[in-house]
C-alpha cells in the first residue's frame, strides 16, 4: 500500500522553504517520519471505533463496555453486533529515499559540487534521525549507475559522494526512471513507506535515453515518477532551467542559488597554494605533508576536493590489497616474498589515496587481526602511499595524534593480537602524509609540526590583503563565470601534467644542485631576519628538490622555492610581531614610494617610531642626490620652470640658472616642540626669508616625528602647501613665495589619532602588520642605485585594464568617495612595479597599493575592531550580484 | 599643464556655474562646495585656460585698464604705453596679513598687495574655510568696492572670486555664504563606470599630456566656442516681465535681479531655448545663498 500525500508529514514542505540547508537542520525531532493509522493493521493500539462493515480487529474492552451500558439493569450482559468496535492502530512510517547525484563535468569546479555536497551531507544527518533508508544513484563517467541500494547505514552513502569521480554528460532521465523503477520495487516490499525521489542536478541534461529530444525524455521520466505515486523533489544547483519543466509534470522544485546559500567566494589563492603544495609534495615523496593554517574548513575542503579531482594514479601490485609499490622497498609480507624470490609483480594502477579522518577509535584506524595472517585494513593503510586529511587538528585527541605520528615514523604498521593464547603479529607498510587544517598555531601538537614541508598560513596575514584577494576572486568570477570554472579546472589539468613529468625527472636531479639552490634560497630567508635551523635547512632541501623537478629553468625555481619559504615562515608569527628588520625593510620601501613618484605626497608610518631614525639614517647614507639650482637657498629644482623662487626665475630671465647635483636633504622634525615659524620660516629683513625647515627640505625628505602632537591648523597648512607646491612667506606686506616638493614621512604612535588633514592627503598608510616586498638589501649605496633605475623606468610602466578595473570595484566595495582615490593607488602600483623591477603592473602590486591606500580610509571610519573585520572578510554572492 | 574643464566627467552643475562666471560680467563670485576627491580644485585652477588676455599699462603691477579707471601712480604719470597681457590669475596665499592682502607703502614706493595684483583678473580662494574670517570679509568688502584704497593711493579692484570648500574642513560663516553670487557643489561619481572613465582620465593626463590633449581638442574647442557663442547669445532671450515679477518681488535689490535674469537667460541659452522659463529663474534662485531663503518660502 501507498502512502497518500496528505497522510504525511514530509520533509518535503521543510524541505520546500529557500533556506535549504538550515532547515533541514532544524528538524530536532527524531523519530520515524510520519504516523499512520490504520484499521486492521499492525502498530501501536491508540483508540477505537464503529466499524464501517465488518470489523476484523476487534477492540475488546470496548465492546464489552458497550454492551454493558446496553444492557444496563440486566443480569446478562449480550454483546450484539451493533456493540462491536474495532481498533486504530498508529504505525510508524519510514521514508524511502533515493538520491540521484549529478556528478557530471559540468558539476565540476567552484561552488557547485561543493553545495550539491552540502545538501546530501544535511539530508542523511535527517534520515539518520528519521531512520529513513536511502538509496544512492550517481551520473559520473557518461551514465547513471545505481552506487548505493538502500540502506540505513548513511556512512556508506557518504563514503560513496566522497569518493566519486567528476566528468562525463548528464543523461538525466535515464537516472530518474532508474531511481523510480528502484523505489517502485522497495516500496512493495516495505509497505507503508513513502518512496522519495530526490535530485541534486545543475539542470543541464544533455544526454536522452533513445536518442530523441533530451527535455522530452526528461519530462516523460519525470510525469512517470508521479503516476506511481512516488514524491519527487528536484534541487536545482546554479540555476533554474528545470523549474518549469519540473512544475509542469508536479515535482517539488527547489533552486540552491548562490545568494539562497550566502556563498562565500573561496580564497582561491589558498585553494592554489594547497594543490601546488600537493604536486611538489607527490613529486617528491620525501617531502612532508602540508598544513594550512587559518583558511575556513570549507576553503580547505575544496581544495582537497581539487587534489582528489586531479586524478593522479599510481602503480599498485597486482592483487596486493595493501597497494604496495612495485619499485619501492616498503612492501607487505606477501611482495616482499615475491621481491625476494624474483618473481614478476604484474602491476595495476590505482588512485593516489586521499583519505578524510574521522575521529575513529584505534582499532578502525589501524586495522585488526582477525585470523592469523589475515586483518582487516585500518583508516590509516587504506591511505597507504597518499595523504590523510585532517579536517580540524583540535579534533583529533593525543592518543591518535600518537599512533599517526608513530605511523608516520615508522613507515610502517605493527598489529598484535592474542589468538587462542599465541601472540601474532603482523606488519604491513603505511606510508602517509598529512594534509591538515588548524585555527591557531596553538592547537597543532609540537610533536607532530616536523611532518609538515609545507606550511600555509592565513592567520597572520593582514585582513585587508585576504579581502582584497577574496574581491579578486569575486571580479574574476563576475567578468566570466563560465571562464572562472575553466581555469580552476585548467589548473587543476596542469598540476596533473606537472606531477607526471616531475615524477619521472626527479630522479635525474643531481643532489649539487639542489643544495645550491638550497642554499641560495636559505642565505636570502635568512636575510629576511628569519632563524633557519637544520629543520628548515632539511625542508627547504627537499622542496628544493622537488621544485628542480617541475622543469623551469633556474632561476623561476629558486624564485618559487624563495615565495614558498618566505610565505611559510612569515605568516609563521602568528599575532607575534613581524621580524623587525623585515618591517624594516617594508617601512623603507614604502618611503622610498614618494622620493620615486612624486604623484604620491607622503607616508604615514603609525607605531614604528624606532623604526623611523634608522629609515632616515639609511636615506641620508645612500647619498641619492639630484639636480638643485646653484647657490639657491630654497633647493628649487631646475628643471621646474614654472615653480621657482623669485631669485631663480630672474636668474632664469637672464639665462643665469645653473644647475647642481646635490645630495637630497633629509630633515627630521620632532613636532612636539616646534613652532609654526620654524615649519615654514619667516620673513626676516625686507626680502630677506628665514628659512623654514619645510625650505630646508625641498626636493628631499621631510620627516615629522609625533606627528600626533602637531597642531591641527599648522598639520592642514603643512599639506596644503604640499599640495599646491608653493609655500607662501608673508610679513607686513612683503610676500615672499618659493617652492616646496618633497617626499612626507609622518611618523604617529600606534593608536593616536593623525590629524586628518594627512589623512586626506595623497598619502600612503603602514602600520608595520604586514610585508611589502622590494627592497631586499639595505645597502644604502645600492638603495640610491635602486631610486634611480626606478625613476628612469616609472614612466614606462603602464596598468594593464583589467588592473583599473578591479582598483575601481575596489574603492567602489569600500565606499571610498573620494574620485582621486584610484588615481593614487594606481600610482603606487606603478611606483611598487617599478622599485620591484617590472614591467607592468600585476596583481601583487595592485593587492599591495590597495592595502596601503585604503588602509587610511578604514581607519579613519573606525573599521578596525574585530567585527567588522570579519564583515569585511566575508563577501556573500547575494551582495556581489548588488543585493 | 593645466587639466580643461571639459575633461572633467559628469559634475554637470558645476561646469555649468563657471562657464556662467566667464560669460556674465555681473556674476562677480562662485563657490564651489563638495568633497574631497570631486574635482573642486582642478575645476578652479581650469579656469585659466579661458580667461583671455587683456590690455594693461605697460609695467603696472595692478593691471590698470588704459581706457578705464587708473591707478594713483598711471593717472600721474604722463605717457602710457599699452601692453597686452593674460589675464590674472591669482590664488590667496594662506595666513596672509592685511597688508600683504592690500598693499602698503614704503616710503614713496606702494607695494602692490594680492588684491592689487588679481585686478581685472580672478583670485582663487582655495578651502575657503580654512582661510581666516576677517581675511575673506576684506576680499568680500573690496570686491563690493572696486577700489582698493590704502594711505591715499587708489587702484582699482575690479576682480571675481572663485572659492571652494571641503566640508571635512569645518562649515562655512554664513555671512562669507550670504556674500557669495553663486554656490554650486560637486557630487562624488559612485558608479563603477564613472570611476573608470575618471581614473583613465587621469592617467592619460599624467602618462602623457599630448596624447590626452589631442582626444579632449575637440571637446576643448567646443567649450571655448561656446563660451563666445553664449556672450553674445545671451543679449537674444527674452524674458517674460510677470515671470520677472512673480519671482523678484522688491524685496530683492536691483542689482540681485538683474544678475538673477542674466543667469536664468544663459540657462535657457544652454539648453537652446530662447524664453526663459519659471524653472531656469528657480534654479539660479536656489543657487544664489541670498536667495535661497525666498524660494524656500
Amino acid at each position: 500500500m501507498m502512502a497518500k500525500e496528505e497522510d504525511i508529514i514530509t520533509v518535503l514542505d521543510i524541505i520546500s522553504k529557500r533556506r535549504l540547508r538550515k532547515v533541514l537542520r532544524s528538524l530536532g525531532t527524531t523519530g520515524r517520519r510520519s504516523d499512520i493509522l490504520t484499521v486492521a493493521g499492525r502498530g501501536r493500539y491508540v483508540k477505537y471505533r464503529m466499524p464501517e462493515g465488518e470489523a476484523k480487529d476487534i477492540a475488546i474492552i470496548p465492546t464489552v463496555l458497550a454492551a454493558a451500558m446496553r444492557s444496563r439493569g440486566k443480569k446478562k450482559i449480550r454483546i450484539k453486533k451493533e456493540d462491536i468496535r474495532e481498533k486504530i492502530r498508529r504505525k510508524k512510517s519510514a521514508g524511502l529515499i533515493c538520491i540521484i547525484f549529478d556528478a557530471s563535468s559540468s558539476m565540476l569546479g567552484g561552488w557547485r559540487a561543493a553545495t550539491a555536497k552540502s545538501i546530501v551531507y544535511d539530508m542523511l544527518v535527517d534520515i539518520y534521525q528519521k531512520r529513513d533508508k536511502v538509496a544512492l544513484i550517481t551520473i559520473s563517467d557518461n551514465r547513471a549507475e545505481l552506487s548505493v541500494r538502500f540502506t540505513s547505514d548513511i556512512e556508506r552513502i557518504r563514503h560513496a559522494i566522497e569518493g566519486v569521480r567528476y566528468g562525463g554528460t548528464t543523461p538525466l532521465a535515464h537516472a530518474i526512471v532508474m531511481g523510480g523503477d528502484v523505489l517502485k520495487k522497495r516500496a512493495q516490499i516495505e509497505r507503508g513507506s513513502i518512496p522519495i525521489l530526490v535530485v541534486i542536478t545543475d539542470g543541464e541534461a544533455n544526454v536522452s535515453m533513445s536518442g530523441g529530444e533530451v527535455l522530452k525524455d526528461l519530462k516523460n521520466a519525470m510525469k512517470n515518477v508521479v503516476e506511481y505515486g512516488i514524491i519527487p523533489v528536484i534541487i536545482e544547483v546554479g540555476g533554474q532551467g528545470l523549474r518549469k519543466i519540473a512544475e509542469d509534470c508536479g515535482w517539488q522544485y527547489m533552486s540552491a542559488l548562490k545568494e539562497d546559500i550566502g556563498y562565500e567566494f573561496v580564497d582561491q589563492s589558498i585553494v592554489n597554494a594547497v594543490l601546488d603544495s600537493f604536486a611538489l609534495a607527490t613529486i617528491n615523496k620525501e617531502c612532508g605533508g602540508i598544513l594550512v593554517i587559518g583558511a575556513k574548513q570549507n576553503q580547505v575542503d575544496l581544495a582537497v576536493e581539487n587534489c582528489k579531482n586531479v586524478g593522479f594514479e599510481i602503480e599498485c601490485v597486482k592483487d596486493c590489497i595493501y597497494n604496495c609499490d612495485p619499485d619501492g622497498d616498503n612492501l607487505c609480507l606477501e611482495c616482499s616474498i615475491r621481491k625476494n624470490y624474483g618473481l614478476e609483480m604484474e602491476r595495476r594502477i590505482a588512485p593516489l589515496p586521499i583519505i578524510r579522518l574521522e575521529p575513529w577509535d584505534e582499532r578502525e584506524m589501524l586495522g585488526r587481526i582477525y585470523l592469523r595472517y589475515m586483518a582487516v585494513r585500518g583508516m590509516l593503510s587504506r591511505a597507504h602511499r597518499g595523504f590523510l586529511y585532517v579536517p580540524d587538528i583540535k579534533d583529533v585527541d593525543d592518543k591518535t595524534w600518537n599512533i599517526i605520528s608513530s605511523v608516520i615514523k615508522t613507515r610502517r604498521i605493527t598489529l598484535e593480537s592474542n589468538l587462542d593464547g599465541e601472540n601474532v603479529s603482523i606488519t604491513y607498510p603505511c606510508d602517509i602524509r598529512l594534509i591538515a587544517r588548524a585555527d591557531n598555531w596553538g592547537d597543532v601538537p609540537n610533536e607532530i609540526v616536523e611532518h609538515f614541508d609545507f606550511l600555509i598560513n592565513t592567520r597572520g596575514e593582514y585582513f585587508l590583503h585576504r579581502d582584497i584577494r577574496i574581491l579578486r576572486e569575486r571580479r574574476e568570477w563576475e567578468r566570466d563565470p563560465e571562464e572562472y570554472a575553466r581555469g580552476i579546472e585548467r589548473k587543476i589539468r596542469s598540476t596533473l601534467l606537472a606531477i607526471i613529468m616531475g615524477r619521472e625527472k626527479i630522479e635525474e636531479i643531481e643532489s649539487a644542485s639542489v643544495e645550491n639552490m638550497a642554499e641560495r634560497v636559505l642565505s636570502r630567508i635568512s636575510s629576511y631576519g628569519f632563524s633557519v635551523d637544520d629543520g628548515v635547512r632539511k625542508r627547504i632541501r627537499r622542496v628544493c628538490r622537488a621544485i628542480l623537478a617541475l622543469g623551469v629553468d633556474e632561476k623561476d625555481a629558486e624564485k618559487i622555492a624563495i615565495d614558498m619559504a618566505y610565505r611559510a615562515l612569515s605568516t609563521r608569527y602568528v599575532h607575534e610581531e613581524l621580524p623587525r628588520d623585515a618591517v624594516f625593510r617594508s617601512a623603507l620601501t614604502i618611503s622610498l614610494l614618494p622620493i620615486i613618484n612624486s604623484n604620491i605626497k607622503g607616508v604615514i608610518l603609525t607605531g614604528l617610531e624606532e623604526i623611523v631614525p634608522s629609515i632616515l639614517g639609511v636615506l641620508k647614507e645612500s647619498g641619492y642626490s639630484t639636480l638643485f639650482s646653484k647657490g639657491c637657498v630654497f633647493n628649487c629644482n631646475p628643471n621646474d620652470y614654472e615653480k621657482l623662487c623669485l631669485e631663480c626665475s630672474l636668474k632664469m630671465e637672464y639665462g643665469e640658472l645653473s644647475a647642481d647635483v646635490r645630495r637630497i636633504p633629509v630633515v627630521s622634525v620632532d613636532c612636539s616642540n616646534v613652532s609654526r615659524e620654524e615649519l615654514f620660516g619667516h620673513v626676516y629683513l625686507k626680502f630677506i626669508a628665514k628659512i623654514g625647515l619645510l625650505a630646508r627640505a625641498n626636493g628631499g625628505v621631510l620627516c615629522l616625528k609625533r606627528a600626533e602632537d602637531l597642531d591641527e591648523s599648522i598639520a592642514i597648512d603643512v599639506v596644503n602647501a604640499i599640495e599646491s607646491g608653493r609655500n607662501v612667506l608673508e610679513r607686513g606686506g612683503i610676500i615672499i613665495s618659493h617652492p616646496i616638493w618633497f617626499a612626507l614621512l609622518v611618523s604617529t604612535k600606534s593608536g593616536e589619532r593623525i590629524s586628518s588633514a594627512f589623512i586626506t592627503a595623497r598619502t600612503l598608510l603602514y602600520n608595520g602588520k604586514y610585508v611589502v616586498r622590494g627592497i631586499e638589501d639595505t645597502d644604502a649605496e645600492k638603495i640610491a642605485h635602486r631610486i634611480r633605475e626606478a625613476r628612469k623606468v616609472l614612466g614606462a610602466i603602464s596598468v594593464p585594464g583589467e588592473e583599473i578595473d578591479f582598483i575601481v570595484r575596489c574603492c567602489e566595495h569600500y565606499g571610498v568617495e573620494d574620485n582621486g582615490v584610484e588615481y593614487l593607488v594606481m600610482e603606487t602600483a606603478r611606483t611598487l612595479a617599478a622599485l620591484r623591477g617590472k614591467r607592468k603592473v600585476d596583481a601583487e602590486d595592485t593587492n599591495d597599493a590597495l592595502v596601503l591606500v585604503l588602509d587610511k580610509f578604514l581607519e579613519k571610519k573606525g573599521m578596525y575592531d574585530a567585527e567588522k573585520e570579519y564583515a569585511y572578510s566575508k563577501i556573500t554572492a547575494h551582495e556581489a550580484l548588488g543585493g | 599643464m593645466i587639466y580643461p574643464l571639459s575633461a572633467i566627467y559628469g559634475q554637470k552643475d558645476a561646469k555649468w556655474a563657471i562657464m556662467a562666471l566667464l560669460c556674465i560680467e555681473d556674476m562677480k563670485s562662485l563657490l564651489i562646495t563638495g568633497k574631497k576627491g570631486t574635482g573642486k580644485t582642478t575645476m578652479c585652477r581650469a579656469i585659466t585656460r579661458y580667461i583671455g588676455n587683456i590690455d594693461v599699462v605697460c609695467g603696472c603691477p595692478f593691471n590698470c585698464d588704459p581706457n578705464g579707471f587708473l591707478c594713483t601712480e598711471c593717472s600721474s604719470s604722463k605717457e602710457i604705453s599699452v601692453c597686452n597681457r593674460k589675464r590674472p590669475f591669482v590664488e590667496l596665499p594662506r595666513n596672509i596679513g592685511i597688508d600683504g592682502l592690500l598693499g602698503h607703502k614704503v616710503g614713496d614706493f606702494f607695494h602692490a598687495g594680492i588684491i592689487g595684483s588679481a585686478n581685472r583678473g580672478i583670485l582663487f580662494i582655495d578651502r575657503i574655510t580654512t582661510h581666516g574670517r576677517e581675511i575673506v570679509n576684506t576680499v568680500f568688502d573690496i570686491l563690493a568696492l572696486g577700489r582698493n584704497e590704502v594711505e591715499e593711493f587708489v587702484h582699482g579692484a575690479e576682480f571675481k572670486i572663485v572659492a571652494n570648500a571641503d566640508y571635512e574642513d569645518g562649515v562655512i560663516d554664513r555671512h562669507i555664504l550670504q556674500r557669495f553670487d553663486f554656490v554650486v557643489s560637486t557630487q562624488p561619481i559612485r558608479d563603477v563606470e564613472g570611476r573608470m572613465e575618471i581614473s583613465s582620465r587621469i592617467a592619460l593626463f599624467s602618462s602623457s599630456a599630448e596624447q590626452f590633449e589631442a582626444r579632449f581638442a575637440r571637446s576643448e574647442e567646443k567649450f571655448i566656442e561656446k563660451i563666445a557663442e553664449y556672450r553674445e547669445g545671451i543679449k537674444e532671450i527674452a524674458v517674460g516681465s510677470e515671470t520677472i515679477d512673480r519671482f523678484l518681488g522688491k524685496k530683492i535689490k536691483e542689482d540681485t535681479t538683474k544678475l538673477v535674469i542674466k543667469l536664468a537667460k544663459l540657462r535657457a541659452l544652454s539648453e537652446n531655448r530662447r524664453v526663459v522659463s519659471d524653472a531656469d529663474i528657480k534654479f539660479c534662485m536656489r543657487h544664489i545663498p541670498r536667495l535661497s531663503a525666498i524660494i524656500r518660502k
